[in-house]
């Protein structure tokens, strides 16, 4: 038979095996390993279903169902809230919304958008702060934003700093139809216009902007100088422009300067309005109007052929001055017209509110709408507001949070665990190693 | 209160322990890595003791073959490096007349592996494969290296190896 004396010598060989200890422990330590393996596959298990979850989850999650009795009523929410940090930001014209009932704009400059169908929230991906870093010198400056009365419209500026020059413009988003065209506010010598502020007029049809032009803007130099307003059709694709004085408030044989009013309203038909300082420009007259030296302007808009204006803690008309209404709160922003007879208020420091007020002489403001803390700016859809039935009440909004945080958060959770599976891993093979090298020592 | 679990095994360990250590001791060459070898086995074995349905020591045996070619793969480099038993390949000392024990010591890992599984523990060239994880053919042709290694190491081992194909 083959091998057979192969064999028996092997076995001879084998009988000179040396008595192997096996340790005592050997059970309960492999139990233990069992036990350690279990757990590190239920570890891996649940990190492997986050980061699954985290990629499936937002690609099966359903929109919210439509209501089913019809179009939903539109209308303003009788409470504003803050938009918290590190929500997921939308492209402005992906949200859906087609008619807004605000525009809230947090203290960081991103504005959110807020729908008038359901009081959803939908945080936009647009920076109206700009921070330009220059040697020796920064410059901020907060860009407008602005919401039609309708609601069906949104408005605002954009800077782009190109190093050695800014290009400026503002962007016209139409949120029926969800497409925006941008108007440039860039002169024809290459020189930038930095809108200050943004109006509708009353119809929601026009635009008016107030600003400053751009006279140097270097790698090392800004110098901004220059005042300037304009008006446009929501469809226009060019503004006009027009130079105006600059702001200050004549009063007697003096003149102040420093932050004083300037502002530019458009009538329906198209007709501009400028103050600047206690300057009307209106019509082609020229007009000062009595004001306070330290004047802030909170609201302009044009009534009825009229300019009004509200200057400090007064509405007046002007050029002429004639005070309209008194209001309780020392310095309101004013939101727009109710109606003929009452105006709309933010007012309050910290957590604020907005109120209805009386434009035709003194009456008891009523608030309306709640407004949170961290809010710096609102627009209002105005025409979706009446006196019977100026907001509605909405549910607290849902923060789009699934492919932002919560994503993260489950991303984050993922690779911690595959990388502690893997520092794991690497360990034990190292004490594998570390063993094998000794037995290979004492086998030598 | 006794655990039968804990009691089945270390009756086993018991009882095998010493088969196991022979086997191991012709697979590594070497006593104390085969008790390296017979001890990682039994406490692979103990750790999914509660899966094993039967007899445990085709499952043990199963892990020390494993194991033992694990080893010998991760050693394979420092070993082709140092090439111990390849560089044997020369033709021995007339004078030097090695006994079969020295002679399997000469051998590589893997063409010792072969010998022992097909020779000591009688599987076939299909179970070898299988457990070595190479093809049956590869057992075939490593096993007939091995033993022509064994000719030209040992000449005087030609009758032991008589008849072997």
């Amino acid at each position: 038979m083959s091998g057979e004396q192969l064999r028996d010598e092997l076995r001879r060989i084998a009988e000179g095996a040396p008595a192997v200890h096996v340790p005592g422990d050997t059970f309960d330590r492999g139990r233990r390993a069992a036990r350690r393996a279990r757990i590190a596959a239920a570890v891996v298990t649940v990190g492997c279903l986050a980061l699954l979850a985290a990629i499936v989850v937002p690609l099966v999650r359903t929109p919210t169902p439509p209501v089913a009795d019809g179009r939903p009523a539109l209308g303003v929410p009788n409470r504003l809230y803050a938009t918290p940090a590190g929500v997921r930001r939308e492209q402005p014209g992906a949200t859906g919304v087609t008619v807004a009932a605000a525009v809230l704009v947090d203290e960081s400059g991103n504005p959110t958008l807020v729908d008038a169908a359901d009081g959803s929230y939908h945080p936009l991906d647009v920076s109206l702060r700009s921070e330009t870093q220059h040697t020796g010198s920064s410059y901020l400056t907060d860009l407008p934003i602005a919401l039609s009365p309708d609601g069906r419209t949104l408005a605002w500026a954009w800077l782009d700093d190109l190093g050695n020059k800014a290009r400026t413009g503002l962007r016209i988003l139409d949120l029926t139809g969800g497409s925006h065209h941008d108007v440039p506010l860039t002169f024809e010598t290459g020189a930038a216009l930095i809108p200050r502020t943004l109006r509708w007029s009353p119809n929601g049809r026009r635009l008016a902007w107030s600003g400053y032009r751009v006279k140097q803007w270097t790698s090392t130099t800004i110098d901004i100088g220059g005042s300037w307003a304009g008006a446009l059709g929501a469809d226009d694709a060019r503004s006009t422009f027009a130079q105006v004085p600059e702001p200050v408030i004549e009063s007697g044989g003096g003149a102040t300067g420093g932050d004083v009013p300037f502002d530019a309203a458009v009538s329906d038909t198209g007709d501009l309005a400028v103050v600047s300082g206690n300057l009307l420009l209106w019509k082609g007259d020229r007009t000062r109007f009595p004001a306070p030296a330290n004047a802030t302007l909170t609201g302009l808009r044009i009534v009825g052929g009229a300019v009004q204006a509200t200057i400090g803690s007064r509405l007046v008309t002007l050029p002429g001055g004639d005070v309209r209404a008194v209001f309780p709160d020392a310095e309101p922003t004013d939101l727009g017209p109710l109606d003929q007879r009452r105006v709309l208020h933010l007012v309050g420091d910290g957590p604020r509110e907005v109120q209805v007020v009386s434009a035709r002489g003194p009456g008891r403001p009523t608030p309306i709408i709640k407004v949170d803390d961290g809010v710096a700016q609102v627009s209002l859809a105005t025409d979706l507001m009446s006196l019977a039935q100026p907001t509605v009440t909405r549910p607290a909004p849902e923060w789009p949070w699934w492919t932002g945080r919560v994503t993260s958060l489950l991303v984050l959770a993922g690779l911690a665990l595959a990388g502690l599976v893997v520092a794991l891993g690497w360990a034990w093979r190292r004490r594998q190693r570390r063993r094998q090298r000794r037995r290979q020592r004492r086998a030598r | 209160m006794p655990d039968p679990s804990r009691n089945a095994f270390e009756q086993f360990v018991h009882a095998r322990t010493p088969a196991l250590t022979r086997t191991a001791y012709l697979l590594t060459g070497d006593a104390h890595l085969a008790e390296d070898l017979v001890q990682t086995a039994l406490f692979k074995a103990a750790r999914a003791w509660h899966r094993i349905d039967g007899d445990p020591e085709p499952y043990v045996r199963r892990i020390l073959y494993t194991q033992n070619i694990s080893w010998w793969r991760r050693r394979k480099v420092d070993e082709t490096i140092g090439a111990p038993y390849d560089a044997a390949a020369t033709a021995p000392d007339a004078d030097l007349r090695l006994s079969l024990e020295a002679a399997l010591a000469q051998l590589t890992r893997r063409q010792r592996s072969v010998l022992v599984l097909r020779y000591f523990e009688d599987l076939t060239e299909v179970q070898t494969g299988h457990v070595l994880g190479i093809s049956a053919g590869t057992v075939k042709s490593t096993g007939r290296e091995a033993l022509a290694r064994l000719r030209t190491l040992a000449p005087h081992l030609e009758e032991l190896l008589e008849g072997v194909a």
